[in-house]
Parts: C-alpha cells; structure tokens; sequence
C-alpha cells in the first residue's frame, strides 16, 4: 500500500510538479486512504505546529544575510582576500576556487549560487593560467558542495531541527569536514597543475596582501560574528543570525555604500521569497514524516536489517546509497525532508553518533548534487557558465571520486566527524 | 492585481525588518541585561508568529516568480504540446490542492477560536494564527489558477537568480 503512494510521489516528481505538491499531494492521499479516521483539520496542524520553531528562525535570517552579502560588497571582498594570499602559486587560481567557495558558500549556503557566483569571477583567469576547460568546470562545481558544509549551513539547521541534534555541534562538524573536503580538492589541483605545467598566475607583492586585507576588514566581521558568536557562547544560533543581518545591512549600507532603500527593499522581497519556499517544504515534510513515524517504516527496516544479520556498516552503506541517488535528483532540503524520518531512528538504534550521521548525510546529499548524469549542479554550471554539459560530466569525475574517498573516511571513522565539536563544545 | 502584488510586496518587506529589529533588540537587551530584558519575553513568540506569516504571506509571488523548487529538466525538453498540456495539469492540481488546504486551514481557525485557547506570551486567541494559511494557500492557489488560464507566465518569464558583482581588484 505504501508502494502506492511511494509511486505517485515519483511520478509527480518525474513530470515536474513543485516540490511542495510532490510531498504534499501524497501526504494528503496517504491521510485519506489509510488515516480517514483521523481528522482533517490535524492535516493542517500538523504542517503549521512544526514550522512554528525558534531553531528554525535562524533560516530565514541566514538567507536575509545572504542575500545582502552575495549582491553587495562583503561576498566578493571575501573572495578578494582568498585570492590574494594564495592565486599566486603555481596552480593558485585552483586553490582560489576552492577557498573562495568556501567564503562565498558559507555566505550564500547555496551550492547552485556559489557556482555561478565562482564561475563569474574566476573561471577565465584558470583558464589563461593553463588550467583545462573541463578541470576547470569540475573544479568550479565540485568547490560548489562545501556551501552545504561550511556554517552557517541551511542544511544542517534543518537536519538539526528534524533529529533534536545540536546545531553548534553540527556547524562545527560541518567545518571540519568542509575542510577536509576542500583538502582532498586541493590535493587534484596540485596533482593536476604539476602534470600540465600550469603556469603561476602574477606575483601577489605583501603589499597587495595587505591592501586585499583592508579591503576585506569589515566583512571578516562576519564570520567573527557568526562563529565566534556561537562558540564564545555569547549567542544562540539563531541570534548569531539576526545579529548578521543587522551587521550586513550597517555594513554595505554605511561603509561600503552599496546599499540604498530601494535596493534593501528589493533584496528583503528576495530573501522572504526564498525562505517561502524552503518553509512550505519543511512544512509539508513535517507532515510526511509524522505518517512516517505513524506507519512505523523505521521499526520495519531495523527488523528487516536485523533478519538480514546486517550491522552498521551494511547499514551505513545502504544510508550512502539511499542519500546519493535522492541527492542527484531532488534538492538537499527535501532529500532531508523525506529520508531522514525512516532513516534516523535506525541510526540511533544502530548506536551512531547523531552528528556523525548528519555528516554522513550532508555529504552524501552534495555529492549527489555533482554526480553525473543527473547531478543538479552540473546542470546549473552548464546555464549559468553557457557551456556544454558533456565537457561539465567529463571534468567532474576526478573530483566524484575524491568525494567517494572522502565520504568512505567520515563514514568509517566518526571522530574525524565528531573531534571539532568535542573540542569546542565538549562532550 | 497590481495592487494585490504591492500590498503583498509592503506586508513581506514590513514583516522581515520587523522580525530582524525585534530579534536583535531582544539579544542587545539581555546582554546589557537589567530588568529591560525581561520585559522583552514576549519577542520570541512574536517573531515566530510574524516568520510563520511571512512564509505563507510570500507563496503566492513565489509561484508568480517561479521560484518554487521544482525539477523541470524532464518537464521542458518534451515536446512543445506535451509540455502545454503538463504545465496546465499542474496548474489545475496546484489551484486544487492549494484551495483546499486554504478551505481546511480556515475551518481550523472556526475550531480553535471556539475552543478559546490563548498563546503563552501575547494572550492572542491561538486560532488566529491558522489565518496565515488560509490567506497563504489562498493566494498560491489564485496563482496556479492564473497561470492556469494564460493570465500570468510563471514558467518562461522566469527571474535570473543572485546577481554577482566583481571583486575588488579582480584584474579580468
């Protein structure tokens, strides 16, 4: 029976219907068939009550910040101070991809918007260094993933809020594993650069470094905020956020002046339009999930695991499968939404440290994103940069397989997950 | 519709600053602390209010806009009449599905307010609060039956996202 409404979900999904009615159209039928007991009206208290959340306040006010950074001045500023302190080296431009991904995607928290933000702003100059085209495109769409790692990160607030798990404890998490991510990245560029004789871009002189340092010093005010905020303890994360739209908005407004009425006006439309959209999404996965938890799905896949003798490794394996092909075709937020209510109890039953699995998942869900044939990324870099999807597909395995040896290393060993968090939070 | 679009525009715009001045007031507050703080206990259920009114109050530009998520890939590269005709089925089951998720929400707000229950900080009738989607669903379904009969284009005159400007010192 559950089959039934398993396929009518994919069918809408495959025909291109909005997200919120590929989970809500079903949840409904699902409440209809099998719950008609239960009254109508629950249905809408059940989408309402779980998005009714202080957590999750911190969503809307991390896009709002976002959103002001990415349009004005402190984004690229950022991306600036990446460049000048290591676009120099000998396949510099490549570590400028990766660094600067990680500032702009941790202010954005939108892989699709830090490709093509990156794309923009560094894609000719990899290619006047030496850098091959499809590298390059690789590059710049695998950098892309660690927005959904490096805090603040939307994914991970969400994770946080369906789990009951700590999200200072995942943010930290996040940037470890963001970290050693970008490594394994970097490790390829080296490799890549050494083997094509890629040319050093133009000396970067101390002075130039510095002038890049003064020019970035308000918006390093940002991350300080962030997460000095929530690891000095002086904020929660949600006030962490608030505190950063108020910063963003003084900031581009009274120093850098690129920011006017009219134009805060339109970027607030924006970010109330984009927290719409992932809001109605959690709203209809929390109903989902409460059907999930209703039908007992989670008992029945830890008692089939158990039948079948599998322990967690099997299961963590499954887990990687599960997330990767749900990350190639429907977006982080709902690939979340509809597989971490089935899935998380058996986790937990399993003994797996929740932050640990939220890395698991997070990983998994990004790298669906760029793995092809249907990664979503790969079709953005191929809009927003105009070029062919093929040359995009070719450049982005080297990169897929970096991301299957480092997604083997958090699944395997938790404490590389879990050893920043303890370190600042404790056990 | 010009003007619902606006007041939809002012409510969005007044209810974000709102909700960012009120949250930061409130932690300035507690870190100055005194007895000011206190006082200020009500902002938190405030805000969440306004943010649940905030959502349901940008559903219906979200859809006009086109910015609902959604994986077209497959949706656009059928053929040109297979396409019209999905499009409009989809329409016509968003309008559908919205308008009865605005006709339960408002049924909701009948039941709660008769049963008299209050929220925690503001004393507001709890059932007020499932006005948010009832007007939400209302204006999305409104949207999907627009677009349903050609009077908007929520499909083709699609918004370009994130506008980008260059680097400081960026030599390209």
């Amino acid at each position: 029976m559950i089959f039934i409404v398993i396929l009518l979900a994919v069918v809408l999904l495959v025909a291109g219907f909005e997200m919120l009615l590929v989970l809500g159209i079903p949840a409904l039928a699902t409440k209809t068939i099998f719950y008609s007991s239960m009254p109508d009206l629950a249905f809408i208290q059940k989408t309402l009550g779980g998005i009714n959340h202080t957590t999750l306040l911190a969503i809307p006010f991390f896009i709002f910040a976002a959103q002001l950074m990415g349009s004005g001045q402190i984004a690229a500023r950022l991306i600036g101070l990446v460049r000048a302190l290591v676009g120099h080296t000998r396949g510099g431009m490549g570590y400028t991809v990766i660094g600067g991904s990680m500032a702009f995607g941790s202010v954005s928290g939108s892989a699709p918007a830090t490709v093509a933000a990156m794309g923009r702003m560094v894609y000719p100059q990899m290619r006047s260094v030496g850098f091959s085209d499809k590298f390059s495109l690789g590059l710049l769409v695998a950098s892309a993933e660690t927005a959904l790692l490096i805090p603040p990160s939307i994914t991970f607030i969400i994770y946080g809020w369906m789990t009951g798990s700590s999200i200072s404890r995942l943010f930290a998490g996040g940037l470890a594993v963001g970290l050693v991510l970008g490594l394994a990245f970097a490790i390829l560029v080296k490799i890549e650069a050494w083997r094509t004789g890629v040319k050093s871009f133009e000396k970067s002189t101390a002075r130039q470094k510095l002038q890049a340092l003064l020019d970035a010093g308000w918006s390093l005010g940002m991350p300080v905020i962030i997460l000095g905020g929530i690891y000095g303890g002086i904020f929660t994360p949600t006030e962490a956020a608030a505190v950063s739209v108020v910063y963003a908005i003084l900031i581009e407004a009274f120093i850098y002046k690129s920011l006017g009425f009219a134009k805060l006006v339109e970027q607030t439309e924006r970010a109330a339009i984009s927290t719409a959209t992932i809001f109605i999404l959690l709203a209809m996965g929390g109903v989902l999930a409460f059907f999930v938890t209703l039908a007992q799905i989670p008992a029945q896949i830890t008692e089939f695991l158990t039948l079948i003798d599998a322990g967690p490794v099997t299961f963590l394996l499954a887990v990687n499968i599960c997330f990767l092909v749900a990350g190639m075709f429907i977006d982080p937020n709902s690939a979340l939404l509809i597989l971490v209510p089935p899935l998380y109890p058996v986790a937990t039953a399993f003994g797996i440290d929740p932050i640990h699995f939220g890395m698991i998942v997070t990983l998994n869900i990004g790298m669906g994103m760029i793995t092809p044939p249907f990664g979503l990324d790969i079709f953005v870099a191929s809009s927003t940069l105009d070029r062919p999807v093929m040359s995009i597909i070719k450049g982005v395995w080297p990169f897929v397989a970096a991301n299957i040896i480092v997604l083997m290393i958090i699944t395997y060993i938790p404490s590389v997950s879990l050893f920043v968090p303890n370190l600042i939070l404790g056990k | 519709m010009r003007y619902l679009r606006l007041a939809e525009r002012v409510f969005l715009v007044t209810v974000f600053l709102s909700m960012v001045a009120l949250f930061t007031l409130n932690v300035v507050a507690r870190e100055v602390g005194g007895t000011f703080a206190s006082q200020l206990a009500w902002v938190d259920e405030a805000v969440r209010l306004m943010n649940i009114f905030l959502v349901f109050g940008a559903l219906g530009l979200a859809l006009e806009k086109g910015r609902h998520v959604g994986i077209d890939t497959i949706r656009e590269s059928l053929p040109h009449t297979a396409k019209i005709t999905l499009r409009k089925m989809i329409d016509a089951c968003g309008c559908i599905f919205s308008a009865y998720m605005a006709y339960l929400a408002f049924h909701l707000v009948l039941f709660v307010l008769k049963t008299g229950q209050q929220s925690p900080t503001l004393d507001l009738p709890i059932g007020w609060i499932y006005m948010a989607p009832v007007a939400g669903f209302a204006l999305l379904s409104l949207r999907y039956f627009l677009s349903l009969i050609s009077a908007i284009d929520r499909f083709d005159s699609q918004e370009n996202e994130e506008e980008v400007p260059a680097a400081p010192g960026t030599r390209s």
